[in-house]
């Protein structure tokens, strides 16, 4: 007689309904205020394992008067926001670039909100900019 | 889909510009004129608001969209997006602009 028991291990994150989720931006823009590129809001019943994201900033034509460019990847929960990943780019130099890397995996909950945003505080001239993220999306 | 929506916000720390959705990427704006090409989720827009869309089609973040967007149309988002991510209080009112 075979006996087993009714306790069966829960399904890995993988194998809950998963699916892949990415944000993405890329453009060369000039100076501009502070702007939301991109926003993944976490449904109800939902998480979303953040897995690899990036920030790069190059400078593709110079400014009349250096300002700040900066990139910034955001978790807001609930009223606390948590700052992930900043780039900034202070150099007139035609090529000089920013690169920065998420530093860890973390997981977003139902609820929670990453965001990325850009802002280029300078007078003329032109930056490309480059903010991803790749996660996976799975049942709570 | 890729939609021209309405820009929010002042562009400062506090209140950035942003979209009035709870999910989307690749945004390109036009502070002057108040417009966003957006990468919304397919899954985030309700077909009738899809078909729209696709019926009065922009090229560019400055001129006038063909026709006006619904109100109706605008009511039936918000309720797709409350019903889709389900978290109580937190409500879109995204517009086609």
């Amino acid at each position: 007689m075979r006996v087993s028991s009714y306790a069966v291990a829960r399904p890995a994150y993988g194998d809950r309904n998963s699916s892949s989720t990415t944000n993405s931006y890329l453009a060369t823009v000039g100076p501009h205020g502070f702007t939301v590129r991109w926003t993944q809001t976490i449904a109800a019943g939902k998480k979303c394992l953040v897995e690899t994201g990036q920030s790069r900033i190059r400078r593709t034509s110079a400014a009349t008067v250096l300002g700040d460019v900066v990139t910034e990847m955001i978790v807001n929960s609930g009223s606390t926001q948590i700052y992930v990943l900043n780039g900034f780019l202070y150099n007139l130099a035609v090529g000089a670039m920013d690169r920065v890397y998420l530093s860890t995996v973390f997981t977003l909950f139902a609820g929670e909100q990453f965001t990325a945003t850009t802002v280029d505080l300078s007078t003329g001239g032109v930056n490309e900019i480059i903010l991803s993220s790749k996660g996976t999306n799975y049942d709570a | 889909m890729i939609i021209r929506l309405s820009l929010i916000g002042q562009g400062t720390r506090s209140e950035p510009f942003t979209i009035d959705l709870p999910t989307y990427s690749g945004v390109i704006t036009n502070e002057t004129t108040g417009r966003a090409f957006v990468t919304v989720p397919d899954v985030d827009v309700p077909a009738d608001v899809a078909a729209f869309v696709t019926a009065n089609p922009v090229v560019d973040l400055t001129s006038p969209l063909p026709n006006a967007f619904p109100a109706s149309l605008a009511r039936s988002w918000q309720d797709h997006l409350a019903r889709r991510y389900d978290l109580g209080t937190a409500k879109w009112k995204p517009v086609v602009a």
